[in-house]
């Protein structure tokens, strides 16, 4: 079917009053080759940190000493490398997108449901309540976040709770403020009255009329967050803070590779464009699905 | 049971608390009383508290406007509801009443057949809403949510106040949009809001209003943003309704051709306050207060000829915080003296249940 007769077709079926609001953005979404190309990068990665778990033997493939095969160039047979302990880079660099999209994806989601929750119920109820809480947010918004992450981390041991926290308790003010204000600006809808005037109550009314109206924004807002979530674990690794040596998580490979960097570039070449390619891939996922999801493209 | 008035408002203050802990009341001991199957318009112009004062018979009033003193009696048609709202309000009444007495120390008692609604827990306010009281909105634009198909909104609102299946469900909604007219119902239930013309969403939300029976409905200004073809044939719809179902209605509007059309008393707000109370019949002809004379004066006619600028009243309302001494409106009166400036004028019956606010309505 030819393009146009689609778009004809569909708007047959929108004055037809039967569209599907889904396809109709995964529709527009579609029409951005680069944040096509940004989740089908994604979607690559997503399923090589999957697959590495299977592929590769932690013990001894990622993080197992080969003195025979040290600080070798890419070549065919080790794609990106191999470090100073002669372990393969790319196996490493594969399997260290468990880590990152671990800590972007699971952070985010915690992060969310706690600043969905702040947040909307700060907008919805209003008074003492949302001042009170909403100084706390602004307080620890006001603390850098690295600092405020290192302190956490320092505090509560290294390992993946620690981090985890860390991440959460700097990402929460900002979620919580965001969701606020986008919140703020439905609450105040005549069919969020309506439906008062009907008779349901609040829990319904956030959950039912207000949430899915403010879906778009928080989604975007959501998709960036994840690709920060992601910069902030490798900077604590990066910083020894994070993840500890052996495992291969790609800020700490990168602070490996400093003392390397005139030499053997390629070591720090790759854990790097790992991180700046998967944030970017979630910006303009973020990007694209903005445009997808404004109802005026519709 | 009460069978001849559906609910007395009685020097009903709703105030909204400013910075600084002064009060200024919107609403300032307003009366209204809402007869069975009758239809009861509520005519003022902007800001002069007609919207205030229907929120506060449903209690949505959003923080911090409060109702401060003030009774809103409502007598419920149904046996069912009177045993289900009054049962628990005598049982909490122990807990309850002294906060609320040390707010408004003048709560008469509770007649029989009556409910209170000032008094009334959170919970049995949203059983009354939609159930029994219910209310449609000025702009039907927005007053639908815009992520959810219209027929899941309004079988929403059956599913929330009585048990019964989806299905079932689903079936009296279809009833209902075809109750209120709705062409092709099966096909406009899977519609969203943005699919639909402004009549047609407007007839959604009366059907979402109306699909549980309630016996009375509040309509704040349900045709200022439609077309006038299509305004008439929601007001032609709303009064069909009304008949075949002996619903109450209390229509908020500043169009004094829609009073004219539906209502069948008339209450004339001003600055927070009943100016003139009457019949339709008797306000059209004989309409004793000078603002309500300049209300009727302010309707451009078809036949008039048009000589230079529409009448208007000179001034605009004062404002809530700064009121006059005397009468309200005494600022933009033309007949006004000495005494309207310095005594506030107290409703009064001129003869025959009309009720005006004026010293000097003798002279008009």
């Amino acid at each position: 079917m030819t393009k146009r007769r689609r778009s004809r077709q569909k708007r047959l079926a929108d004055m037809a009053g039967q569209t599907n609001p889904a396809m109709d953005v995964w529709r527009n979404f579609a029409r951005h080759p680069v944040s096509m190309a940004a989740l089908v990068i994604l979607i690559l990665m997503i399923i090589a940190a999957v697959v590495s778990g299977f592929l590769f033997d932690y013990d001894t493939e990622v993080t197992a000493l080969n003195p025979a095969e040290l600080l070798q160039p890419p070549s065919a047979e080790h794609w990106f490398g191999t470090d100073k302990f002669g372990r393969d880079v790319f196996i490493r660099v594969m399997y260290g997108a468990r880590y990152s999209l671990f800590f972007g994806i699971v952070t985010t989601a915690v992060s969310m449901v706690l600043g969905i929750l702040i947040g909307a119920t700060c907008a919805y109820f209003g008074g003492l309540y949302d001042i009170i809480v909403m100084r706390i947010m602004d307080s620890l918004v006001c603390i850098p976040s690295i600092l405020l992450m290192l302190t956490l981390v320092a505090v509560l041991g290294k390992g993946m709770r620690g981090i985890i926290i860390a991440l959460v308790v700097t990402s929460v003010p900002g979620f919580a403020r965001i969701i606020r204000s986008i919140v703020l600006n439905v609450v105040h809808q005549e069919y969020v009255e309506a439906a008062r005037a009907s008779g349901t109550g609040n829990g319904t009314i956030i959950l039912r009329h207000i949430l899915p109206n403010c879906f778009g924004p928080i989604l975007v807002d959501v998709l960036m967050s994840v690709s920060s979530c992601i910069m902030a674990a490798a900077s604590l690794s990066f910083l020894g803070m994070g993840i500890q040596a052996p495992a291969p998580e790609w800020g700490s490979m990168l602070n490996e590779a400093m003392e390397h960097m005139r030499a053997y570039p390629y070591l720090g070449i790759f854990p790097g464009l790992a991180i700046v390619i998967t944030t970017l891939c979630f910006n303009l996922l973020g990007d694209g699905l903005t445009d997808a999801l404004d109802p005026k493209n519709r | 049971m009460n069978n001849e008035i559906l609910m007395q408002v009685t020097d009903l203050h709703t105030v909204l608390p400013l910075k600084g802990g002064n009060l200024v009341a919107p609403v300032d001991g307003v009366n209204l009383t809402i007869p069975r199957g009758k239809t009861v318009g509520l005519v003022g112009e902007s800001g002069c508290g007609k919207s205030m004062t229907a929120r506060s018979l449903m209690r949505l009033l959003d923080h911090p406007i409060r109702i401060q003193s003030g009774s809103i009696l409502y007598y419920p048609g149904s046996e069912a509801d009177l045993a289900r709202l009054t049962q628990s309000q005598t049982g909490k009444k122990s807990l309850s009443r002294p906060a609320q007495a040390a707010q408004a120390p003048e709560i008469p008692e509770i007649p029989e057949g009556a409910v209170e609604i000032t008094a009334l827990t959170e919970k049995q306010m949203r059983s009354i809403r939609g159930h029994n009281i219910t209310m449609i909105f000025q702009e039907p634009m927005t007053a639908l949510n815009p992520s959810i198909t219209v027929g899941k909104q309004v079988r929403e609102a059956i599913l929330l106040h009585e048990k019964v299946s989806k299905k079932e469900a689903r079936e009296r909604v279809l009833q209902s949009f075809r109750d209120v007219g709705i062409p092709e119902p099966e096909r406009r239930y899977k519609s969203y809001p943005h699919q639909l013309s402004g009549g047609l969403r407007q007839r959604i939300c009366i059907a979402m209003a109306m699909v549980l029976h309630p016996e009375f409905l509040i309509a704040d200004e349900p045709t200022t943003a439609l077309d006038v073809t299509v305004e008439a044939q929601i007001l032609a719809l709303m009064k069909q309704l009304q008949r075949s179902r002996e619903m109450s209605i209390l229509m908020i509007t500043h169009n004094l051709g829609v009073v004219a059309d539906i209502c069948d008393e008339v209450n004339v707000m001003y600055a927070g306050q009943i100016v003139e109370y009457a019949d339709k019949t008797e306000l059209f002809r004989n309409a004793r207060h000078p603002y309500t004379r300049g209300l009727m004066k302010a309707i451009p006619r078809v036949r008039s000829e048009i000589k230079g600028d529409l009448f208007t009243i000179e001034g605009t309302v004062p404002n809530f915080s700064d009121m006059p001494a005397g009468c309200r409106f005494c600022d933009r009166c033309p007949y006004a003296d000495e005494q309207c400036r310095t005594r506030e004028p107290q409703l009064r019956d001129i003869g025959g249940g009309h009720l005006v606010r004026c010293f000097r309505e003798v002279e008009t």
